[in-house]
C-alpha cells in the first residue's frame, strides 16, 4: 500500500524535521506511530497529504506503486488518502453537509463514478452520522465552527466514514476525547478496517490501542523511527516513557 | 468661464431643450440651473477628498454623448433582457439607452390614486410632485454628475404611492444600454415618492455593453412609516464608467433598505445619501463589491442622523481579484440633539490577488452625546489552512477557492431581500473568480 523510503523533509527553507524515515504499510494493516512532542509525527502526516509548507529534500513515497509526492492534495484524496487533522479547521459559511457532499462528489467525479444527488447523499450522511452518534444538527452547522474539541475530532471521523479512504492517517484523533467518544471513534475506525484499507494512527496514548489494535507500533523521535515493535511496545512506553529508547538510539 | 466651458453649456442647453418637461417651467429652470452647476463645478477630481478613489479620467479625455433611440438592436441586449425577465420577476419597466421601452415592459396595476409611469408622462399629470422633489434631495454643487443627470435625463421612472398603499409584487426596473459607434452617455433617473405607511420592493438593474457612461440618479422620499427595499444590480459595461447617486429622505419611523451589488464598469462609483429626518427612522445598507481585472469600485455613503433614535446599519463586503481596487467611504454625521442614534458600519474585504487593493474610510462626525456608533474593517486573503483542508478532502483548488469566496460573500448576499437576486449574485460571485489551478495562495 504505502512505501516510505529515506524520507527527509524540512519546513520550507527552514530546519530539517524528518531525517530519514522508512516505513512500509501493507494492505489491511494498522500502524501506530508514537513519539515525544515535536518529534515530527504531524510533519510526516503533513508530507503524506501534501502540505505545501513542508519541503521534501530526499527520499520517496509511493502509494500502490505511484509516486505520491508528485500529486496535489486533492489528487491524493482521489487516490484514497485521508488525514484526520490534529487541529481541524473551522470554516464559517459552509455547512458540514454541503462541504462533505462537495468533497465526496469531487472524488467520485475524478474517479469516473456517478455523483450522488442531494437525497442520496443525505441518506448516506445521516446513516454515517448515526454510526458516529452525532446529532444531525451538526450537519447543518458551519464546518467545525464553534464545535468543541471532541466534536471536531468526531467530525473528522464522520468525514472519514463518508469518504471511505484506502489509507487513513489519524493524527491524534483520540486527544481531547472523553471515554465514550473514544469508543465511538474507535468503532468508526474499526468499521472501516478491511483487507483493502490501511490505517496510520498517530497517538500519545496506549488507551486508544486497546480499542484499535495495531499490527505494528513505531516510535518517532528526532525525525527518525527509533524503534518498531508489536503491541507490547506501547505498554512499555506507557510504563517507562520515551527516555530509554531515545538514549538507546542516541548511543547506537 | 473659458471658451470650452461656454461651448459645453450651449451644447447642454441644446440637448436639454429637446427633452421632456418643456411644459413645466419648474423643470426647465431646474435643468438650466443644473447645467450651470455642472459648468461651475465640472467633473470631480481625484484631488477632491470625496472623489479620491473614483477614476473618472476617461470622462475628461473622451466625449460621451447621449444616444437617441430605444430599440434592442443587439443580440447581446436581447439575451440579457431575456435572462433578466426570466429571473427577476415579471413586473418590470425597461429602459433602453435611457428611453422607455413599452413593448418589453410590463407595468403592474397600482392601487387607485397611485401612479407608476415614466417621468415624461408624470410631467404632464404630476407636475407639482416633480417640481417639489426632482433634484431636491442633494446639492447640485456637491454632486455635479447628479446635476448633469438632472440637466440631461431624457426619461425615467416615477412611482408615487399614496398613504398606506403598497406595490403588491416586487418591481424590476431594468436599464439596458449599448454604446453606439461613438462613446455614449445615458442618464437613468428614478423618482420614488412613498407617502405615509406606503411600501414597495424594487430591483434596479444596470446592464450595458461598449463604451458607456451610465450616470444614474435615484431620489427617494419616504413619508412617516413608509418602507422601501431597493436592490441595485450594477452590471454595466466592463469598458464603461458607472456613476450613480441614490439620495433619500426618511420621515418618522420610515424604513429604507438599500442593497447595492457593484460588479460592472471599468470604473464605478455608487454613492448613497440618506437623511434620517424623522424620529425612529432607519436605514439598512448592504454593499457587495466584486472587482476583477483592473476595475475600480467606489462605494460612498453619507448618512445624516438628524432626529431621535434613528438607526443605520451598513454591512459592506468586497471581493477583489487581479488588479482591481475597491473603496468604501462611510460617513456618518449625527446632528446636535439627535440622541439615541445607533449607527454601525462594517467593511470586510477578501483580496484574491496580491495586486488587488482596498481603501476603507469610516468618517464619523458626532455632535450629540448619547449615541452608539461603531465601525470595523478587515482585509484578508483566502485562508491557506481552510483551502488546504478542503483540498485534502478531494475538492480541487479552483472549486475550493470558489467555495470559500462564496462563503465570504454569502453574509452580504443573504441581506438582499429577493431570492431571485440572491441566486443571481451567487452565480456572479462564482463566475467572477478566475480559476488559478497553478497558483497557490498563501495567507
Ligand atoms: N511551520 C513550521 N515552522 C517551524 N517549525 C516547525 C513548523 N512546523 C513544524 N515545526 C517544528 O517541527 C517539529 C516537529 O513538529 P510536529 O508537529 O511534526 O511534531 P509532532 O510530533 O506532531 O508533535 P506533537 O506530539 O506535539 O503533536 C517541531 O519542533 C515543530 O516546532
Ligand atoms: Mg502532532
Amino acid at each position: 500500500m504505502l512505501e516510505i523510503s529515506g524520507l527527509h523533509a524540512r519546513v520550507a527553507n527552514g530546519a530539517e524535521i524528518l531525517k530519514g524515515i522508512s516505513l512500509t504499510v501493507g494492505k489491511g494493516e494498522v500502524h501506530a506511530i508514537m513519539g515525544p512532542n515535536g518529534s515530527g509525527k504531524s510533519t510526516l502526516a503533513g508530507v503524506l497529504v501534501g502540505r505545501d509548507r513542508f519541503e521534501v529534500t530526499a527520499g520517496s513515497v509511493t502509494l500502490e506503486g505511484a509516486d505520491l509526492l508528485a500529486l496535489t492534495p486533492e489528487e491524493r484524496a482521489v487516490r484514497g488518502v485521508f488525514l484526520g487533522f490534529q487541529y481541524p479547521v473551522e470554516i464559517p459559511g459552509i455547512t458540514n453537509a454541503y462541504f462533505l457532499r462537495t468533497a465526496l462528489n469531487s472524488v467520485r467525479k475524478a474517479r469516473g463514478q456517478t455523483e450522488l444527488d442531494a437525497m442520496e447523499f443525505l441518506t448516506l450522511l445521516k446513516q454515517k452520522a448515526r454510526l458516529m452518534e452525532m446529532d444531525p444538527s451538526f450537519l447543518n452547522r458551519s464546518v467545525n465552527e464553534g464545535f468543541s474539541g471532541g466534536e471536531k475530532k468526531r467530525n473528522e471521523i464522520l468525514q472519514m466514514a463518508v469518504l471511505e479512504p484506502r489509507l487513513a492517517i489519524l493524527d491524534e484523533t483520540d486527544s481531547g476525547l472523553d471515554i465514550d467518544a473514544l469508543k465511538v471513534v474507535a468503532a468508526g475506525v474499526n468499521a472501516l478496517r478491511s483487507p483493502e484499507r490501511s490505517v496510520i494512527l498517530v497517538t500519545h496514548y496506549q488507551r486508544l490501542l486497546d480499542h484499535i489494535v495495531p499490527d505494528h507500533i513505531h516510535v518517532l523521535a528526532g525525525g527518525r523511527i527509533v524503534k518498531s515493535g508489536g503491541r507490547e511496545l506501547a505498554l512499555a512506553l506507557e510504563a517507562q516513557g520515551y527516555g530509554w529508547i531515545e538514549s538507546a538510539a542516541g548511543k547506537a | 468661464m473659458n471658451a470650452h466651458a461656454g461651448d459645453q453649456v450651449l451644447h447642454h442647453r441644446a440637448l436639454a431643450a429637446g427633452l421632456y418637461g418643456s411644459g413645466l417651467p419648474a423643470l426647465q429652470e431646474l435643468r438650466q440651473s443644473s447645467i450651470a452647476a455642472y459648468a461651475a463645478h465640472g467633473l470631480p477630481e481625484t484631488r477632491h477628498e470625496d472623489w479620491r478613489y473614483t477614476d473618472l479620467s476617461v470622462l475628461r479625455t473622451t466625449s460621451f454623448q447621449p444616444r437617441a433611440g430605444g430599440t434592442l438592436a443587439h443580440e447581446r441586449e436581447r439575451a440579457v433582457l431575456g435572462y433578466l425577465l426570466a429571473n427577476i420577476g415579471a413586473e418590470r419597466m425597461v429602459f433602453v439607452n435611457g428611453a422607455y421601452a413599452p413593448q418589453v415592459s410590463n407595468l403592474p396595476s397600482v392601487p387607485a390614486g397611485c401612479t407608476l409611469t415614466t417621468l415624461a408622462a408624470a410631467a404632464a399629470t404630476h407636475g407639482a410632485l416633480l417640481a417639489t422633489h426632482l433634484g431636491s434631495s442633494f446639492s447640485a454643487a456637491r454632486h455635479p454628475l447628479a446635476a448633469l443627470n438632472t440637466a440631461l435625463h431624457g426619461d425615467g421612472m416615477f412611482l408615487h404611492l399614496t398613504r398606506n398603499q403598497a406595490l403588491t409584487a416586487p418591481m424590476h426596473v431594468a436599464c439596458l444600454s449599448a454604446a453606439a459607434e461613438t462613446p455614449t452617455a445615458v442618464h437613468p433617473r428614478l423618482l420614488l415618492v412613498l407617502e405615509a405607511g406606503a411600501s414597495a420592493t424594487l430591483t434596479l438593474s444596470f446592464q450595458g455593453s461598449g463604451r458607456l457612461h451610465i450616470n444614474a440618479v435615484t431620489e427617494i422620499v419616504l413619508g412617516a412609516g413608509a418602507a422601501l427595499d431597493l436592490q441595485v444590480l450594477q452590471e454595466d459595461s466592463a469598458e464603461g464608467v458607472h456613476t450613480e447617486l441614490i439620495s433619500a429622505r426618511l420621515e418618522q419611523s420610515a424604513r429604507l433598505g438599500v442593497h447595492v451589488a457593484a460588479l460592472g464598469g471599468h470604473s464605478s462609483r455608487s454613492e448613497v445619501l440618506c437623511q434620517l429626518a424623522g424620529d425612529d427612522a432607519s436605514l439598512s445598507l448592504t454593499g457587495l463589491i466584486i472587482g476583477a481585472q483592473k476595475q475600480t469600485h467606489d462605494l460612498t455613503t453619507l448618512v445624516r442622523h438628524t432626529a431621535l433614535r434613528t438607526t443605520s446599519q451598513q454591512v459592506v463586503k468586497a471581493v477583489l481579484d487581479a488588479r482591481s481596487t475597491g473603496a468604501y467611504t462611510g460617513r456618518v454625521s449625527v446632528a446636535t440633539g439627535a440622541q439615541k442614534t445607533d449607527a454601525a458600519q462594517s467593511c470586510r474585504t477578501l483580496l484574491l490577488s496580491s495586486e488587488a487593493s482596498m481603501n476603507t474610510r469610516p468618517q464619523l462626525e458626532i455632535d450629540a452625546d448619547d449615541v452608539k456608533c461603531s465601525h470595523g474593517a478587515t482585509n484578508g486573503q483566502l485562508d491557506a489552512e481552510s483551502l488546504f483542508y478542503l483540498r485534502s478532502r478531494g475538492i480541487p483548488l479552483a472549486a475550493a477557492r470558489i467555495l470559500l469566496t462564496r462563503a465570504f460573500a454569502d453574509e452580504v448576499i443573504d441581506r438582499f431581500p429577493l431570492e431571485c437576486v440572491r441566486s443571481h449574485l451567487h452565480g456572479r460571485v462564482d463566475g467572477r473568480i478566475a480559476p488559478k489551478d497553478a497558483v497557490e495562495v498563501t495567507a
